[in-house]
């Protein structure tokens, strides 16, 4: 990749905080020149290189701590590096966390004009935009009442609303937006998908959201312990991520461990189904005469499938269990769990069975698909299912962001012999 | 830093003027108090100089109160504009987290409303001395020169003790106190002569003294100040903005870690 002038270029770029116990530690740090050493050194990033192109959207994931805000921060001019460099090209704007600089005693008017100045906006833009975002707000009554009287969501809806209409050439977001109430959340994140998805905008996205990353980025840099552990294809690099979240779950992912006992068969339940489809049922409905599966949260479920290869030579089973709003909850590669490929002749029936041992997903409506691919390709490749959808019910919160990693266990089926 | 500073001079201009209106936004009268401080401060000491303690005049006979206000005011200006430097910082915190916002923006601001506050302040003052038939020379018209030279004075010590403050959180709670020392050794309250000429060139050492002599050259004596006045005057406030622009710059890197 050398794009002659890619709007974002970062070179070997590292950032070390130093670390005191007490502060008087510097001091004495300070008086004897630095020969009397006094802290210690956290490396945030460490030498990251990464280029993006002019109008490329980058997501950015990695578990907490891992110096993906540290990168950002770097990037938009915050924070300085201890070492590297690194170049941004254009007007650039971060969207690091909103909610910051209301006064309470101001009116929400004066709050735009103040927030503007902090935000380096142009006043007359917000001039002429004012309207604009009040209405995008949902402001309209409030907007000459003191802060003060804002309830949370207000503050948040007028503060995104300020990042709302600005045109910048490099876009940096840091997962800020899940503002509001679920109506202005929607209206958001459909307007940030437009920003995002500007030709000439570049867009560096921080989530954890893999879903939203999946649907929006072309690249996908995934970081860990402040180094890039994997940049590149989108699905390829969320996937592997996902596993190793799995794999650091020790203790959880033992349980989907193929040897661990299979639930009983009334925990079974069937996805779709079609007369001249590779994709067949494999066992008799749980509940029969529901249209959609009802599985209770924190049972064991278990979702099987009978494939029919559709290609020659060694194969790996996946599944993807995705929510409404397409984020991935669930996943299993038999490859990335490190599984032998399945060798089957074309045209073989295979019996996949993914044991799950405890519904830990948050309860709503989740689709299901499937597929085999040829071993060694993406996932896109080969073929795939839509499976249908199940809906898991149940009173207890589950954080839905939640990703489980299941073990399948594949057999071939001896079928009519 | 002079760069960013210019850079940032509207948007330094309309936060030091949100700075006034804010200090006193929960308050009915809101900004109508920038000005009743000064006002009611003069009428105190006027009251309790001329009626409780009878002393009335210095020996050329300007009045006390007169002298002390036009010492007093630019005092609590200068001191206002180092404590709210020295906390400024730990102020824009959040702002300096998450915006690539220059940090010395942060203490300019802070100097510049409170430099604003004392040109209020001493207009007020003014208005009282022609009410009370104390009669106008030419020479005020230079005051406006030394009170600006004195917040910038007070904007550098401001800009290396709010740097220093990040580090060092004891920093502002010896300041008042420090302040307190500056302003008795200083000639504010007093005019040089109530001390023996021995101690002269010792106070001549104390940063502000120059400042406040020129300032009572000028607003009690209508005279011109000795070149060589205005020279130590400059002189000081070179000596403070070049600490401050080297502090910040050594350590620049390094405050936005920590806040």
């Amino acid at each position: 990749m050398s794009d002659p002038a890619p709007a974002i270029r970062a070179v070997d770029l590292s950032k070390t905080f130093k670390v005191y116990r007490k502060p008087s530690g510097r001091l004495i740090e300070w008086l004897t020149l630095g020969r009397v050493r006094r802290h210690q050194a956290f490396e945030a990033v460490r030498g990251m290189s990464l280029e993006v192109r002019k109008g490329e959207c980058l997501g950015v994931i990695g578990g907490n701590g891992c110096g993906k805000s540290t990168l950002l921060k770097i990037l938009s001019g915050v924070l300085s590096p201890t070492g590297g460099t690194f170049e941004v090209r254009g007007r650039v704007f971060a969207l690091i966390e909103l909610g910051t600089g209301f006064n309470p005693h101001l009116t929400g008017s004066q709050n735009i004009d103040l927030a503007s100045g902090l935000l380096g906006l142009d006043p007359a833009y917000v001039r002429a935009r004012r309207d604009e975002i009040i209405e995008f707000a949902e402001l309209e009554q409030f907007i000459d009442r003191p802060m003060r009287t804002y309830s949370s969501g207000m503050k948040a809806r007028l503060s995104f609303s300020l990042y709302a209409f600005m045109e910048p050439d490099v876009l940096m977001i840091d997962e800020a937006f899940s503002v509001g109430d679920a109506a202005f959340r929607e209206k958001s994140y459909a307007l940030l998908e437009r920003m995002i998805s500007d030709e000439d905008r570049t867009v560096l996205f921080v989530s954890h959201s893999i879903g939203a990353i999946k649907r929006l980025a072309q690249r996908v840099v995934w970081i860990d312990s402040g180094e890039i552990r994997q940049i590149g294809d989108p699905v390829e690099v969320t996937g592997a991520y996902l596993e190793s979240v799995g794999r650091r779950k020790g203790a959880r992912r033992a349980s989907f461990a193929p040897e661990a006992p299979v639930p009983g068969p009334e925990a079974c339940f069937f996805l779709a189904s079609g007369d001249d489809e590779p994709l067949r049922l494999a066992w008799a409905e749980s509940q029969p005469g529901q249209g959609v599966l009802r599985a209770p949260a924190y049972e064991p479920l278990l979702l099987g499938a009978v494939v029919r290869k559709t290609f020659e030579g060694p194969a790996h089973a996946w599944i993807e269990v995705t929510d409404e709003s397409g984020a991935l909850a669930a996943q299993a590669d038999t490859q990335r769990l490190g599984g032998e490929p399945l060798e089957h002749e074309r045209g073989a029936e295979l019996v996949i069975r993914w044991p799950w041992r405890q519904l830990g997903i948050g309860p709503g409506r989740y689709r299901v698909r499937l597929g085999l691919r040829p071993a060694g390709s993406d996932s896109r490749d080969g073929a795939s299912w839509d499976a249908g959808s199940f809906e898991v019910v149940g009173s207890r919160r589950v954080d839905s962001t939640y990703h489980v990693i299941l073990a399948p266990r594949v057999h071939e089926r001896v079928h009519g012999r | 830093m002079t760069g960013a500073l210019l850079k940032y001079r509207s948007f330094i201009w309309r936060r030091a003027l949100l700075d006034l209106r804010l200090k006193y936004a929960a308050a009915d009268l809101g900004v109508l108090w920038n000005i009743l401080q000064p006002v009611m401060l003069v009428l105190i000491y006027t009251f309790v100089f001329t009626f409780i303690l009878r002393r009335g005049e210095l020996d050329d006979g300007t009045p006390y109160w007169l002298f002390l206000c036009s010492g007093l005011l630019p005092w609590v200006a200068f001191s206002e504009c180092v404590m709210t430097g020295a906390n400024g910082f730990q102020q824009a915190a959040p702002y300096l987290r998450r915006l690539a916002v220059p940090e010395e923006v942060f203490i300019a601001e802070r100097a510049v409303s409170a430099t604003i506050g004392l040109c209020v302040s001493f207009v007020v003052l003014v208005v009282i001395a022609l009410v009370t038939g104390y009669a106008p020379t030419w020479h005020w018209a230079l005051l406006p020169v030394v009170l600006v030279l004195l917040q910038a004075f007070g904007f550098g010590i401001g800009l290396t003790l709010g740097t220093l403050c990040v580090f060092f959180r004891d920093v502002p709670h010896a300041l008042p106190l420090l302040l307190r020392v500056g302003m008795w050794t200083a000639p504010v309250l007093y005019p040089m002569s109530f001390l023996p000429e021995s101690v002269h060139g010792y106070m001549m050492l104390h940063p502000v003294t120059p400042f406040m002599n020129i300032i009572r050259d000028l607003f009690i004596d209508g005279a011109l100040p000795a070149w060589w006045a205005w020279g130590l005057c400059a002189l000081w406030v070179l000596v403070s903005v070049t600490i401050g622009s080297l502090v910040l710059r050594a350590l620049r890197n390094e405050i936005r870690d920590v806040l």
